[in-house]
């Protein structure tokens, strides 16, 4: 009988997961020997087959045979923490943190044996002044990004932190190109040619993104505009320009047109945590329906987004949907062999990935089934047109098939953002157009200047398949034809969460303002408590602490018991409600909690501990976080 | 053509004929002021037998330069009880954090911190460096009942030379006046450490619950002392040198709860309401001399911090006081724990930033930035910057400790040599000056257009660093290790209409030996000229600082033994 129970189950598992991406995308594990740590800062294939991969221990590895008995050669070793590869004209270009620089190997031994300084950057000795690239351009040139120091919020303090900055080799001069990043760890260009860069969430940068940026662009972090006014400079905004007070990117940029829009918001948490390598799909169809289409890979939520552009009165603008999770490590580096196999190199030391590996090297290939997907999404006067891969059952084509609202971040010095000016939209009509894969929606308040959640309820493909993923994300800058007020300010901004009773910020009255014992817990860079064993006795007052030296939002929530991944699973399914709900969900498990404690802040709750002895878990519910994050109050 | 042969020839023996004489000039240097001030020391070689250094000392910061013969063994007794047995610097029971060496003929500059007995508190090591890497911190003698007395080197074999030797009566940097107005700085801290009870925002008596360890620091670092994050007190307790009469004010910054006493009277009382961080500030009139300082520091609940400040007499800005914070990096002692990096016999070319000079614990450190460290088997390994061609330190034994690089984010970015470093001075190894007598450069000019062009490896894996300079000059630098040091060539391979000229190094003292031979002191090197064909050595002498500097052609070279 007991069996027959365990048979139901499996089977009830099956028809509700009916289909996984598993079944449409493969991911494959490389081995790596016991002694590499490879941790992946950039890579590329080389002419002969062989991928080049370089570590943040400053390794270049060669590996021969990634499908089968793979080999390693070590190209060369000691580099400054190189977090970008190259391979170009018969050497291998890196980007150390000082300069990038070309290896060759000239007598054929398999290792480096002239190592040029193409150019050299200067830096102030902070960790935090990271260098990604080179990316070679058709016309020879090379484009690379620099980070902002980190001084408890990004800092310029020697040229060109916060640039990308473009190299001629033929003139042998270094130029700045564009301003405003932070934190640029991926770019990379579309079939087209233009390039995008990819950010993560901080000061100035209220959620990830991708930028297009071209020459004298300025994408948004104050920072870097210290040097704007530098020779060959080709950008307008001045440091005077930017501050908190327009509320909006949108906003901000009808101002200060110099002020580049994100191409695509990547909801933060939702969307990846941490975006990172941008590639093309040039595959002409050898890995999918996506031809022409970029993946974006994230690191702290070992996955990747799939990213579809349009340009509207000259400017990209497109959707981000979800296109496969579950790898090992942190997505650092994203590229495509010669079988249309697409490789990531992975990497969580210090910033912790959901995958839990501290690396990984793997492998992802289309199994030729094609997944039942939103394709792509555009914008029309009226509404958005969604595109799906397969014909579409007509059956299905309603306005409560989808629902839709939308959005923005705040811009701003501090640390994200939250959700805010959040509406919901009426899908005033659905109508399968012709070509039998795209849907019509005419929506109500229809405005530019946000990002519209699409989600998806009940279609089927007309041979009878549901869908893979049923939401997606497109930022709306423009609307052709230019109608529309945007997100001119954000008063309309959702408040933060009030006290409540399962977040206690003020100390009870009952308690006559004294409290039986203090407890303190701190964060620690690479999505961890610090103290991860709290004991209190049963039915003590507690004066809670919860402090986050880390450099992005984290919070305290203590379960009812060993619930920490009931709990965390939930607020990880809670999309955009999540976000605008400090990621606490609306569950009895949840015994008490602080809100999403910004970087380098502390917030004080007060509550009595259980009466029950025992273990109680607590988990930090960002997405991505609780199962690194976590640790046990044990009441006594 | 032929009636011009023989002048040539005669030009040409002339030259030839005493390619290494060198030429002295005297050039200005302001040295770095250290305050400690000049002891006489013993002339000539010692032979077994004790010398007075000192007569009887309290608390001390000795630095002096020894050299010795093959065998000798000698004994430094501070307060003529406390051993430091020479030429390792060893101290009976202790754990130095790099293995010490001195090679016979060879100056080692030794420094010692030494805090005197108390009542209740033990004779103290807060640091002792050779050759300006921390060999102990914060080293305890064992407390006995000989008799305090004098200063004394014993020789109990061999030969040993002592020079050199400065001191002051503090176990630290203490207060001077520059041109940057009065700087405050108390030369050592002692701690207590208290952990508080179930109720610590009554603060009841915490003064009464018992120490649970003392120890001594140069800063207020909160985190290297605290075993908890909160429900704690320390007591910082020191000597306060004020150079400059007058009324001062302190002023704190904290989201904790503290009290700073300066002879017992408490000008700061900052017990709440605690509402996050916040300024607290006190006026004193002070007197010339020392003060008794005093810095209680509460941190109940929550997370803590603390900046202490204070403004000098007639000046407008505040400045800290022994505080982790500000601008500045401030160099902490590093891990005990080394992450270490394994060498092969193919050499590891190891980026990395580095603490350069030789930082001091707790004291500001400078960081360079694009460091190439080159190491293998046992070394000798160095260090080179890049930005502008200097050998910057070299060293036997263990390559480089990863620890701050590798584990976590890395942030502090930097190695730190497992071995007993000897470093030079760190300015720029080429320029083109044009008399004997003109300064050398500190640091790269803008427009020097000075560039690091590449490295290329040799059959063995081992590099030669390429430069370029303004003028269409290149220059390259290349180290190979010898049994007793490192063999550089240096070569000016393609060169524009100007003289250039690169140093051969740079110490308090060089002393000419011989026709291209030289010792060294500051750091202790011996120095060997191999083969020159350039036209110039010159000898760039000051008060305190000696710079060998050799002229190089187009297609000139050199090539010189550094050892020690």
């Amino acid at each position: 009988m007991r069996s027959l129970t365990l048979i139901f189950t499996i089977f009830c598992t099956c028809v509700l997961a009916a289909q996984k991406e598993a079944d449409y995308y493969t991911i494959s594990k490389i081995s790596i020997p016991e002694s590499i740590k490879l941790e992946v800062g950039g890579m590329d294939f080389m002419p002969d087959g062989r991928l080049a991969i370089c570590t943040r221990r400053g390794e270049v590895w060669l590996a021969a045979d990634l499908e089968d008995q793979t080999t390693w050669q070590l190209f060369t070793r000691g580099l400054h923490e190189p977090l970008g590869l190259t391979v170009n004209d018969g050497a291998i270009y890196v980007s150390q943190r000082g300069e990038v620089t070309k290896l060759t190997d000239t007598n054929g031994d398999d290792r480096a044996d002239v190592f040029e300084t193409v150019y050299e950057l200067p830096l102030t000795g902070n960790y935090h002044e990271y260098h990604y690239g080179p990316l070679f351009l058709s016309d020879g040139s090379m484009l690379a990004t620099l980070n902002v120091g980190w001084e408890g919020g990004g800092v310029s303090r020697v040229p060109w932190r916060g640039w990308m900055m473009r190299y001629d080799p033929a003139a042998k001069k270094l130029k700045p190109y564009a301003a405003g990043l932070r934190s640029p760890a991926g770019f990379g260009t579309n079939p087209e040619g233009d390039v995008f860069v990819a950010e993560n969430q901080g000061d100035w940068i209220g959620s990830g993104r991708i930028t297009h940026l071209v020459e004298g662009d300025f994408a948004g972090h104050k920072a870097s505009l210290n040097w704007a006014d530098q020779p060959d400079s080709k950008v307008t905004v001045r440091p005077e320009d930017i501050h908190d007070d327009y509320g909006t990117m949108y906003a901000a940029h009808q101002k200060v047109p110099g002020l580049k829009q994100p191409a695509v918001w990547f909801p933060h948490g939702i969307l990846g945590i941490s975006t990172a390598a941008i590639i093309a799909d040039r595959t002409e169809g050898g890995f999918g329906p996506f031809a022409g289409q970029l993946f974006v890979s994230d690191q702290g939520q070992s996955k990747i987004m799939r990213v579809a552009l349009e340009k509207v009165e000259g400017e990209y603008q497109g959707a981000v949907f979800p296109f496969r999770e579950g790898y090992s490590s942190g997505l650092l580096r994203l590229d495509f062999d010669a079988n249309n196999t697409l490789w990531a190199g992975q990497t969580a030391r210090g910033w912790a990935a959901t995958g839990g590996k501290e690396f990984a090297l793997e492998g992802l290939k289309w199994t030729g089934k094609v997944p039942f997907e939103m394709h792509a999404i555009r914008a029309t006067k009226e509404g958005l047109d969604v595109t799906f891969t397969k014909r579409v059952n007509p059956v299905g084509v309603k306005p409560g098939a989808f629902s839709l609202q939308n959005f923005t971040y705040k811009y701003h010095k501090s640390y994200g953002s939250p959700v805010i000016d959040l509406e919901e939209n009426e899908v005033t009509s659905a109508t399968l157009l012709p070509d039998g894969k795209t849907v019509r929606l005419v929506l109500g308040g229809y405005r530019p200047g946000y990002i519209y959640e699409v989600k998806v309820k009940g279609l089927r493909s007309a041979d009878g398949t549901n869908l893979l993923h049923d939401f997606g994300y497109y930022t709306l800058n423009a609307i052709p034809g230019g109608a529309g007020a945007g997100a001119m300010a954000a008063e309309g901004a959702k408040k933060d969460l009030k006290a409540s009773p399962k977040r206690p910020v003020e100390m009870p009255a009952a308690w006559n303002g004294e409290f039986d014992v203090d407890i303190l817990l701190e964060t620690e860079h690479g999505m961890k408590y610090k103290q991860n064993y709290l004991t209190v006795k049963a039915g003590s007052k507690v004066r809670f602490t919860f402090r986050n030296p880390d450099d992005m939002q984290h919070n305290f929530v203590l379960t009812s018991g060993k619930k920490g991944d009931k709990v965390g699973q939930k607020a990880g399914g809670m999309g955009l409600k999540g976000i605008a709900k400090g990621h606490i969900p609306d569950m009895p498990e949840v015994l008490v909690h602080t809100s999403l404690v910004e970087p380098e802040t502390e917030e004080v709750i007060f509550f009595e501990a259980p009466d029950k002895p025992g273990i109680y878990e607590f988990v930090c519910t960002v997405p991505g976080h609780y199962q690194q994050m976590r640790g046990v109050l044990k009441v006594e | 053509m032929h009636r011009f042969l023989p002048l040539l020839l005669l030009l040409f023996t002339a030259c030839a004929s005493d390619p290494l004489e060198l030429h002295v000039a005297d050039v200005d240097w302001s040295g770095d002021d250290d305050v400690l001030t000049p002891v006489a020391s013993p002339e000539g070689a010692l032979t077994p037998g004790s010398t007075e250094l000192l007569p009887a000392h309290e608390d001390l910061n000795l630095k002096f330069s020894y050299r010795i013969k093959e065998g000798t063994s000698a004994t430094l007794l501070l307060q003529n009880k406390y051993a430091i047995g020479l030429p390792d610097l060893s101290v009976k029971g202790g754990e130095p954090r790099i293995v010490p060496s001195a090679t016979p003929g060879i100056w080692q500059d030794a420094e010692i911190v030494f805090i005197a007995p108390e009542e209740g508190s033990p004779a103290i090591l807060p640091a002792v460096y050779l050759n300006g890497t921390l060999v102990y911190y914060q080293q305890e003698f064992s407390a006995d009942d000989a008799p305090q007395g004098p200063l004394t080197l014993t020789v109990e074999n061999g030969e040993l030379e002592i020079k050199d030797v400065r001191k002051s009566d503090e176990g630290g940097v203490s207060s001077k006046i520059d041109a940057n107005g009065v700087n405050l700085n108390i030369p050592l801290l002692r701690y207590e450490y208290f952990e508080l009870s179930d109720s610590p925002d009554r603060l009841t008596d915490w003064k009464e619950t018992p120490v649970l360890k003392t120890g001594y620091i140069n800063r207020f670092d909160l985190p290297a002392i605290r075993e908890r994050g909160n429900g704690y007190a320390i007591r910082f307790t020191g000597k306060l040198q004020i150079p400059k009469a007058g009324e001062y004010m302190i002023s704190t910054f904290t989201p904790s709860y503290l009290s700073v006493f300066i002879d017992g009277k408490e000008i700061i009382n900052d017990f709440g309401p605690k509402k996050g961080a916040r300024r607290a500030e006190g006026m004193i009139e002070l007197t010339e001399g020392v003060h008794d300082f005093r810095f209680e520091y509460v941190q109940p609940g929550g997370w803590g911090f603390v900046n202490v400040k204070y403004k000098a007499p007639g000046e407008k800005g505040e400045k800290f006081l022994n505080t982790m914070g500000g601008e500045k990096v401030i160099a902490t002692p590093g891990t005990p724990n080394p992450q270490k990096l394994e060498t092969d016999e193919y050499p590891y070319l190891l980026r990395s930033f580095l603490f350069f000079p030789a930082p001091k614990v707790y004291e500001a450190a400078t960081k360079r930035t694009h460091v190439i460290s080159v190491g293998e088997a046992d070394g000798p390994h160095y260090s080179i910057d890049l930005q502008n061609g200097a050998l910057l330190q070299m060293w036997r034994g263990d390559f480089a400790d990863t620890h701050d690089m590798w584990v976590s984010r890395g942030e502090p970015q930097v190695m730190r040599p497992l071995g007993p470093a000897i470093s030079l001075d760190g300015t720029p190894q080429w320029a083109a000056i044009s008399r004997d007598g003109d300064s050398w450069p500190d640091a790269i000019a803008d427009d020097a257009d000075f560039r690091h062009a590449r490295h290329t490896l040799d059959a063995a894996g081992r590099p030669t660093f390429e430069y370029t300079m303004k003028g269409g000059h290149s220059m390259t630098d290349k180290l190979t290790p010898t049994d007793k040091g490192l063999l550089r060539e240096l070569t000016h391979s393609a060169g524009g209409s100007t003289t250039i000229y690169t140093q051969i190094a740079a110490g308090r003292e060089i002393t000419e030996v011989a026709p291209g031979e030289y010792t060294m002191l500051g750091p202790g090197l011996k120095l060997k000229i191999e083969s020159y064909d350039g036209t110039r050595l010159v000898l760039q002498h000051a008060e305190g600082k000696d710079r060998l500097l050799a002229e190089l052609p187009a297609k000139g070279h050199l090539t010189y033994l550094i050892e020690w």
